[in-house]
């Protein structure tokens, strides 16, 4: 686990004791799989997601560590909630990975995915998404090839699937990797993808085992204007919630 | 090379096109050619520090993307590392691809040397809106961090902090219990005194039996197999497959790396100069650009640089050839100075008066281009096309830089796994490629004829070479794997003058330098060929083909024979005889055709050896020239068809 995963987790924990109504540094560290590491949490202070009591025995979230929690916990628990409707059992560890996922339109997807789900399979809450309050019954988010973007959007890459591991160190080492931001700039006669402030020329065979995560350009049309309006009545979410057709 | 009295060696490294060679003429004040292109740097190169107290040597090493697998096909590379053994790392982080930069640094971390972080184009960050903290950069990575701009006081703190550098320990890169424990079993398997034993276990455990993971080092083959066995059991120790372990453990610190250092501002707004580098490769505007480009160099050559060369002729060399002819005794002496193969006319006269002037025009125009960095952007539009000629991506950066310097570019295609692709393409810079300088020549003969002369030259070079490269595509069927293209392109940029300048000013000096003397003993050997009469007999046997199947002037033998020793030798001859009216319109072309194509310069050659091995290299020599020939019978026989 790396740095930053790690301080995913302590703020997931303190959001976990807050449904507990606990504000104890002690429980914390029981809750913790590591030793309490002051220096992370010092880190913690210092970007302002958290606060610690006088004494440094309490500890809530501030507003930043807030919303960062609430990702976490809402990634987590889809995460699990999908997990569970697949295999059955034994989605604990596979969530742990999961919810580090910093794309918003995965989490998004799934959600969608699966109905908009409000309890993961322990019963704990599953914090709301922009999808669930617009309701959107589609997905307009894709895992699609790197080839079947547009030319000029901008896409997170999502795997990259190599036959040859020669192939994946290669792009590596341009820094073309799940995670980063990469806009394409032109598809013919040659890709040329924008990653990190360098322009990449490749070819067809490496950007096929690009997938990225972009919007599905020729739906949003049709697809975004009832979702605005969706979510401009309030009434609308209500009776659906209520499971009225 | 070696300079006995320093006693450290640092070895500048860092990815390609990110501004070695710049900090290597800062640090030493030597000049090492740059380019805003990838490759340009091919060997190493040695200089002492000029700033500090001279205690290191700095060496300049070929640009990589990645360490492992520029180790397997980087020669200079290897040799940089174990046969120099450098005591402390220059690594030249490049202010506009940080992140790259980092993660290249990642892994040169791992040879466990003392390394210190140059950070160039800081200013070029800011530009686009990205602050770098140069404070946390250094505590991140656990080094010295240098600002360099090139002013003397950035180049003491580099001497300063070279001499006070230790191996760093970057902060929070922490591997899983499982991978430290198969690479401290790969280390401990590792023989006595192996060099890099952290980076070669790690080489080991990510690439195994593939790759060369030796460092060069011979190992007998039973060490080698119980060696290799220790690899296998240890990558089944980890957790999961070993490169995704390291990766993943890499990229995170990247990202966390990011994140502490760097800030951005705004978003990178689109300038005008990306607009421009995409305009350069778009399928619609880029050929035209590209067209527009080749006439305006053109039109500065054919009427700029000729007006130039004319003018020094005619004011400069007239009136001594004059003057000479009056002092000089009639016979011998006058003959071997300034007659037809005269060592001042035909040496001095023809390299410093007629090739001179033309070849400074176009290397300010070739210069500008590449500072530019406008070649390199051309790969993408040329990718398809040389897809049909059976070469893959890779090959396309030497043929491009081809028009640079061929022999340049054919050490760079050693770098081709496949040895099919690394033939057609050797074949084809030594083929149909001219070189810049070359270039610059040719396009001075033809502009003394009418611009359509340039085209029917163009069309014939590039439509010669396309069939060559079908032909060879065809009959070198090899089915090998094909390294996939990925090439990162130079940012466009405003070409800075003093830059320019300061390389045109390399070039010629160069040229100069390399080739007065040949031209002198070129005229001295073609005046004692003809004073003994072999030239004669030479001109008697070749006249079928040249007057007969090409249909030009026996003169032409001459410029023949000079091409041996010389291209721009053979140039100047063909402009002389231009000048005294012996060639006309159609002739020209086929002139310039065929000394395009026919025999490369000696350094190409044996470049070509090098490469290739001498047997490849005679096919590659005797298929060339027997093809040139053809070639420029079937023009001769075309454009007397045309009724030219």
């Amino acid at each position: 686990m790396n740095y930053a995963q790690r301080k995913d987790e302590y703020l997931e924990k303190v959001w976990v004791m807050r449904e507990r109504d606990s504000k104890d540094v002690a429980d914390l560290a029981a809750l913790l799989d590591e030793d309490l590491d002051e220096e992370l949490l010092a880190d913690l202070v210092s970007e302002e997601s958290v606060s610690i009591g006088e004494q440094g025995k309490s500890i809530v979230l501030t507003e930043k560590g807030n919303n960062r929690a609430r990702k976490i916990i809402r990634a987590h628990r889809i995460g699990e909630r999908l997990l569970f409707d697949v295999y059955g059992s034994d989605f604990e560890k596979g969530a742990c990975e999961f919810e580090h996922t910093d794309t918003v339109q995965l989490v998004d997807g799934l959600c969608t995915l699966l109905g908009h789900p409000r309890k993961c399979p322990h019963g704990n809450d599953i914090p709301e998404g922009e999808c669930c309050r617009s309701l959107l019954k589609t997905t307009d988010n894709a895992v699609m090839g790197l080839r079947d973007m547009e030319v000029g959007q901008r896409a997170r890459v999502a795997y990259i699937d190599c036959g040859d591991n020669r192939h994946l160190y290669k792009l590596n080492g341009f820094q073309i990797r799940p995670g980063v931001e990469i806009v394409l700039q032109q598809s013919y006669p040659c890709l040329v993808v924008e990653c990190e402030g360098s322009n990449i020329a490749l070819d067809e065979i490496l950007a096929t085992g690009i997938r990225v995560w972009a919007k599905v350009r020729r739906r949003r049309k049709q697809d975004d204007a009832p979702a605005q309006r969706r979510k401009s009545n309030p009434f609308r979410g209500l009776g659906m919630k209520l499971g009225w057709k | 090379m070696s300079i006995p009295n320093a006693q450290k060696k640092a070895l500048i490294v860092g990815l390609p096109n990110s501004g070695k060679s710049q900090l290597f003429t800062w640090l030493t004040g030597c000049y090492a050619e740059v380019a805003n292109a990838p490759l340009t740097t091919i060997d190493l190169r040695f200089a002492p520090m000029a700033c500090g107290q001279g205690r290191f040597e700095i060496i300049d090493s070929p640009g990589m993307q990645d360490l492992f697998s520029s180790l397997n096909t980087s020669q200079a590379l290897r040799d940089a590392l174990i046969v120099h053994k450098p005591d402390a790392l220059v690594l030249c982080v490049d202010g506009n691809r940080v992140t790259q930069s980092l993660a290249l640094g990642l892994e040169l971390q791992t040879l466990g040397l003392p390394m210190v972080l140059a950070l160039l184009f800081h200013d070029d960050a800011q530009q686009r809106g990205v602050a770098i903290d140069i404070e946390r950069l250094a505590w991140i990575c656990d080094a010295p961090v240098v600002l360099q701009r090139g002013s003397a006081k950035d180049l003491e703190k580099m001497a300063a902090a070279l001499e006070t550098a230790t191996p760093g320990r970057p902060k929070h890169l922490v591997f899983p219990k499982s991978l430290t424990l198969a690479l401290g079993a790969i280390e401990a398997a590792l023989p006595p005194d192996f060099p890099y034993p952290r980076a070669a276990s790690l080489h080991l455990l990510l690439c195994g039996r593939v790759a060369n993971p030796y460092f060069g080092v011979e190992l007998d083959p039973s060490r080698r197999e119980a060696l290799l066995e220790t690899v296998v059991a240890a990558a089944l120790q980890v957790k999961g497959p070993p490169h995704s372990v390291v990766s993943n453990v890499w990229n995170g610190w990247i990202d966390l790396a990011a994140d502490k250092v760097l800030q951005v501002h705004r978003k990178p707004e689109r300038d005008g100069l990306q607009v421009v580098a995409q305009l350069t490769r778009s399928l619609v505007f880029g050929p035209l650009i590209l067209i527009m480009i080749l006439f305006m160099t053109f039109l500065l050559v054919a009427d700029g640089a000729n007006s130039i060369s004319e003018w020094m002729y005619h004011h400069l060399w007239a009136p001594v050839h004059v003057a000479l002819a009056g002092i000089l005794p009639q016979g011998f002496w006058s003959d071997l100075l300034i007659g037809d193969y005269g060592v001042i006319s035909m040496g001095l006269a023809n390299a410093l008066l007629t090739v001179l002037p033309i070849l400074t025009v176009f290397y300010l125009v070739f210069n500008t281009l590449e500072d530019v960095g406008y070649l390199p952007n051309l790969s993408v539009l040329t990718r398809r096309i040389l897809g049909k000629l059976g070469l893959s991506g890779t090959s396309i950066m030497p043929l491009v830089l081809g028009f640079g310097c061929k022999t340049m570019a054919t050490l760079t295609a050693k770098t081709l796994t496949s040895r099919k692709e690394k033939f057609i393409t050797i074949f084809l810079i030594a083929f149909a490629i001219p070189c810049a300088s070359q270039m610059g020549l040719n396009m001075s003969i033809i502009g003394r004829m009418k611009w359509t002369a340039f085209i029917f030259y163009a069309v014939a070079v590039i439509s010669v070479a396309f069939i060559a490269g079908l032909l060879l595509n065809k009959v070198l069927h090899r089915s090998e794997a094909k390294d996939p293209f990925i090439l990162e392109l130079p940012p466009i940029r405003l070409p800075e003058f003093k830059a320019v300048i300061k390389k045109t000013y390399y070039r010629v000096f160069t040229f100069l330098k390399e080739s007065l003397s040949v031209f002198v003993y070129a005229a001295l050997g073609l005046f004692f060929l003809d004073r003994i009469g072999l030239l004669g007999v030479v001109k008697v046997l070749l006249a079928p083909v040249v007057v007969g199947m090409l249909g030009l002037p026996t003169a032409m033998i001459d410029a023949l024979i000079l091409l041996l020793a010389r291209h721009e030798a053979a140039a100047a001859v063909i402009i002389d005889l231009i000048r005294k009216g012996q060639l006309d319109f159609k002739q020209c072309i086929v002139a310039v055709t065929l000394t395009t194509l026919f025999v490369p310069c000696f350094a190409n050659i044996m470049a070509m050896g090098r490469v290739l091995g001498g047997k490849d290299a005679a096919l590659i020599l005797v298929s060339v020239n027997i093809f040139a020939l053809g070639t420029a019978g079937a023009l001769n026989w075309l454009l007397t068809a045309m009724a030219l």
